[in-house]
Parts: C-alpha cells; structure tokens; sequence
C-alpha cells in the first residue's frame, strides 16, 4: 500500500525534503513505520525532540495502523500563537 | 481559513463589531519580540501544516465557545517571514459579559501555543537561526 510522508520545520531540515509518497507493508503501525523511515535514510532521531504525528489531519498515536492513501505527518514540538 | 501569508491588518479586524448581545469583546493581539532568552532576534519565520492547523484551530474556537458560552470567537494567524514588530496572531472572544471573554481569548491563545501545528525559525542578529522549542508545546507531548 502506498501513504504521503509530510516533513515540517527540523525534520524537513534533516530529511530535505516536505513530502514523500512510500510504500508500506500492510499492517504497519505508525511507530514501526517511523523507525523504518529513520533507519532507511539513515537520518539519526534526535533525543532533544520529540515527534508527534497525525494522520489524515488528526494526531495518531504510535499505534494507529496505517491504511493506503493515508497521509501521515510527523509534528515536532509546535510553535505558534 | 485562520491563517494568512498576508500582513494581519489589525485595524480592519478590530472594526468588525459583534452582535447587539454582546457587551464585551477582548482582543488578544500578538507581535514579534526583538528577544529570546538573551538572544537579539532579528526576524522570525512561522512554518504551518495548514489544513491541519485550520482543522485544530476550528475545534479549539468550538470548544471555547462551548466551555465558556461566548458569542464569537475569531483568529486570524500569520505565517512566512515576519519582521520584529509585526503582528503573528489576533484573536477576539466576544460575549455578553467581560468574564467570559477574557477567559475565553485566555484559553484560545494557550491553546494555539499548544497544539496547533505551527512551527517558529528565529534569525538572530549574529546571523544564526534556530527552531524554537517551546517548553508549553512539549507539556502535550505522551
């Protein structure tokens, strides 16, 4: 199956690049997709920042499997306001 | 929806009046500080997942007006390079009575702080520039 990969602030910084489109074993959770990502590039996971993620818009937890077509955004520590 | 890439015209916000019911509104107005812990900031750059910065922000007004029984809740947040002095958020929370509108605009912006997805990149005067952590983003962090 196939998910959108959105990168924002330091981690598009260290992966260069905001969105990458990536095939996905069925069944796979957010966290064990997220550790495959980290490994595969090679990019190391910073211990000062902690990632939440979304899919599809709402925030995921590392459990949530993922679905094809779904979008999956990986959200340092925000910033606004 | 709530956010813009255009200057915030801070004048033509505060001239929307709300319904004849209400008899407070407070408004929250943000701006660029020229400091960050010791540090002189020269410019800041606000980078936003915006579907779901629209989407977080719509349920945190509904909440608010639901909690407090305000009338009207508005947020306009700006996004792209802003220069020290520039406004970065405006909100207003309007009701029948004062309380709950300070309340209400109290709980917007901390709310903003916390869980939307907006991120902020300060260049310093030395040239550096860095993300900023916020200690308030990480207290939602599991």
């Amino acid at each position: 199956m196939i998910i959108k990969v959105l990168f924002f602030a330091q981690l598009k910084d260290v992966f260069g690049i905001g969105e990458r489109t990536i095939e996905v074993q069925q069944g796979r959770t957010v966290g064990e997709f997220v550790r495959f990502l980290f490994e595969e590039t090679g990019v190391s996971r910073l211990k000062e920042l902690p990632i939440l993620y979304s899919v599809n818009e709402d925030f995921a937890d590392e459990n949530r499997e993922l679905k094809d077509q779904d979008t999956l955004a990986l959200l340092p520590p925000v910033a606004g306001g | 929806m709530y956010m813009t890439d255009q200057p915030i015209a801070v004048e033509a916000f505060l001239k929307e009046k709300p319904s004849a019911s209400c008899g407070a509104s407070v408004h929250f107005i943000g701006t660029v500080r020229n400091h960050q812990e010791g540090r002189s900031v020269r410019k800041l750059y606000y980078e936003c997942y915006e579907s779901m910065a629209d989407k977080q922000i719509a349920a945190i007004v509904g909440h608010a007006k639901r909690t407090y029984g305000v009338d009207r809740i508005r947020v306009l947040h700006r996004v792209g390079w802003l220069e020290v002095g520039d406004v970065a958020i405006v909100i207003e929370a309007s009701s029948s009575h004062r309380e709950e509108a300070f309340t209400a605009c109290r709980a917007v912006i901390e709310e903003i702080k916390k869980k939307v997805p907006i991120w902020k990149k300060e260049v310093y005067e030395d040239g550096a520039s860095e993300w900023v952590l916020c200690a308030h983003s990480l207290e939602v962090i599991p």
